[in-house]
């Protein structure tokens, strides 16, 4: 039975994250998830707790951006370098979704560091 | 800021979107080829079922020929205004390589087709694996 | 003792079913018009092959995961379109050359027209593919290619003179009959035939097919690194013995028949028959692994059910794509288009697509989320590198060199 209010992730992969000023941030390149408390099935439920925000004209991070030493080194460094002005945005720092226009409102105007998603 | 609960987290476009989808008997059903999220009453948005099938994909491909997939699927499914096939998360079991998620029953509109029309009309067809 | 029998079986299964009709073709004609002076060639495509089949059977024994699963996983759905159909298509040009190679094979035999022995190859290769196991096709097969070690014997028995053999493969220059485009253009042909893009499906696809563990790591890598080098061994005999015989009188290989012309040379009518018995289980042996290798990439890119461990009631999506494969093969093949000439392009075009399948197979090696501490080594990691740039510099030169050497000629 889908929900009445149901959205799906490849909706909010692509959308331009725009400060409160205008300013274009870049846009939602994957959505972290993480367990929460409600346990549904076989695991517990999984929900949004931030976005990976990054530049609109370089592809998929492929992992490397995640993981601080995976090789080969070249692949590492190209990939790298190409994605170096994304970071991280938690959920709290997001104001609103405009599912519509494909824009996402961040209340703050720079991007946490990116880390891998099981850092401590 | 919710509390920390403990559990793997995922990148879900990394670790999640393109997955294959095998059950616990080892079967293959499939590619997570995208996620339905749900807005709660609290505003959360939550990951509610693993979406399959071509009418899933199709927008993923963005543009013309997503139009036309979807276009295609929606003329050759059974139903009025088809939506796509669709896993609760209740039904998953892990997360690996692979998506595992529990024993299918059913196979979707296109195998089942493929079978009658195709399939079994070879002799042969239900023959154990050598 | 059981044990040591398994890894003696898979390492003589891949020396037999190493070489298909790309290899046979490339090798004799390379011989025939430059020598030995293109050996080095099959050196580093049979080093790149054996680098990447370890890579490719090491994902799939640790993650369970084949190829083209982890190729849309990690480009996404577009981009890993985009690579399936030219994967695909390339496969396909091969699948089309080796059922074209078996029809040859047998008209060499039987003397009966090759266009007559087409519709029946293809009926043959397509229920082997739907009722026999695949532990059987590719035992049969791969021992049955022993026999093209016949070819390492006519060498032996042609006793010719090393120091000129040596010679012409350490020469610095083209033959004088040859310049350097046409040279560069066949080094890029007889790197395509020894670093096929198929022999990755196939490799990790049948892992899965046969249930490879962490276990399997071990045998997998004797049967990679023994088996294959052997296999580019009788590569290599291939182009010597046409380096010994037509090289000298200037005879380009045109046919199936003149690339065994050197053996029936050394070894007579016995030494054709098995010459024979080899074309006949390379050429089928490669078409049921290129047929299997279309079905396992669109079914795994889709996430369809695939496989012949399975019941067919179960993969029918999966069987149906290689019933419409075998149909549309034998359909162009009837064209009378020469199933030598495809081969030549299908060469060609494998190593233009070498770079979309190497890539992600080399970075998921290095993926600790799937191979846990089975991750590429440095080494591992240094081979494939140079091996990454290769492929793209093969892959590059490809089409250009194509047309100003006018496909070789």
């Amino acid at each position: 039975m889908t929900p009445a209010s149901a959205h799906r992730l490849s909706e909010l992969l692509g959308c331009r994250v725009v400060t409160r000023q205008g300013q274009v941030l870049g846009v939602v390149k994957d959505v972290r998830i993480a367990p929460t408390v409600a346990v549904t099935g076989h695991r517990a439920e999984l929900i949004v707790v931030g976005l990976i925000v990054g530049n609109r004209h370089t592809g998929a991070f492929l992992g490397y951006d995640r993981q601080e030493e995976q090789g080969p080194w070249l692949v590492r460094t190209i990939v790298q370098r190409l994605h170096k002005d994304s970071g991280y945005l938690p959920w709290d720092q997001v104001s609103e979704v405009d599912w519509s226009d494909g824009v996402v409102h961040s209340s703050t105007d720079t991007l946490d560091p990116l880390t891998h998603a099981n850092a401590t | 800021m919710t509390a920390s609960v403990p559990g793997p987290r995922y990148d879900a476009a990394l670790n999640l979107l393109d997955r294959q989808l095998v059950d616990t008997d080892g079967r293959l059903v499939g590619k997570v080829d995208d996620l339905e999220i749900a807005v709660d009453a609290s505003g959360a948005f939550r990951v509610s079922a693993i979406l399959v099938g071509p009418g899933a994909l199709g927008p993923r491909f963005g543009g013309r020929i997503g139009d036309w997939i979807v276009a295609v699927w929606a003329r050759l499914h059974r139903d009025e205004r088809p939506i796509p096939r669709r896993l609760p998360m209740a039904e998953v079991v892990s997360v690996e390589s692979a998506v595992h998620v529990t024993r299918r029953t059913t196979k979707s509109a296109g195998e089942v087709w493929l079978d009658e029309h195709v399939i079994d009309r070879i002799p042969g067809a239900g023959h154990d694996p050598g | 003792m059981k044990r040591l029998f398994a890894v003696a079986l898979g390492v003589l299964t891949a020396i037999g079913g190493f070489v298909d009709i790309g290899d046979l073709v490339t090798n004799a004609a390379v011989g025939s018009r430059f020598g030995m002076s293109l050996a080095w060639v099959v050196v580093v495509g049979v080093i790149g092959i054996c680098a990447f089949a370890e890579m490719s059977g090491r994902v799939a024994a640790v993650s369970q995961r084949p190829t083209f699963d982890l190729i849309r996983e990690r480009l996404g759905p577009r981009i890993g379109f985009a690579n399936l159909v030219g994967s695909v298509a390339v496969t396909f040009l091969t699948f089309v050359a080796e059922i074209g190679g078996v029809a040859l094979a047998l008209a060499l035999a039987t003397s009966v027209n090759d266009l007559l022995w087409i519709p029946l190859v293809g009926l043959v290769v397509w229920l082997v593919l739907w009722r026999i196991s695949f532990g059987v096709i590719e035992n049969v097969f791969g021992l049955m290619g022993l026999a093209l070690v016949v070819f390492a014997v006519a060498v032996w028995q042609l006793t010719p003179d090393w120091d000129v053999l040596w010679q012409q493969a350490t020469a610095t220059n083209p033959p004088a009959t040859e310049d350097w485009l046409t040279y560069w253009y066949y080094a890029i042909a007889l790197f395509g035939a020894a670093m096929t893009p198929y022999e990755v499906f196939f490799f990790s696809s049948g892992g899965v097919e046969e249930g490879w563990t962490r276990k399997s790591i071990a045998t997998m890598r004797s049967n990679v690194f023994v088996g294959f080098p052997l296999g580019g061994l009788l590569s290599l005999a291939i182009a010597a013995s046409a380096a010994i015989v037509l090289f000298p009188l200037g005879v380009q290989v045109d046919t199936l028949g003149q690339v065994a012309l050197p053996v029936v040379v050394s070894l007579g009518k016995l030494g054709l028959a098995v010459t024979l018995i080899g074309f006949f289980a390379a050429t089928f042996g490669a078409a049921c692994e290129t047929g299997l290798s279309v079905g396992y990439s669109i079914g795994q890119y889709f996430g369809w059910q695939w496989g012949k461990y399975v019941r067919p009631r179960q993969a029918a999506r999966f069987h149906v794509v290689l019933l419409v494969s075998t149909i549309l093969a034998v359909g162009v093949l009837l064209t009378t288009v020469d199933p030598i000439k495809v081969t030549e392009y299908s060469v060609v075009f494998s190593a233009i697509a070498l770079p979309l399948t190497y890539f992600p197979i080399l970075v998921v090696a290095n993926d600790p989320d799937y191979m846990g501490e089975n991750v590429n080594g440095r080494g591992a990691n240094l081979l494939g590198l140079i091996y990454l740039v290769l492929v793209i510099v093969a892959s590059v030169a490809a089409i250009p060199l194509m047309i100003l050497t006018k496909a070789g000629q």
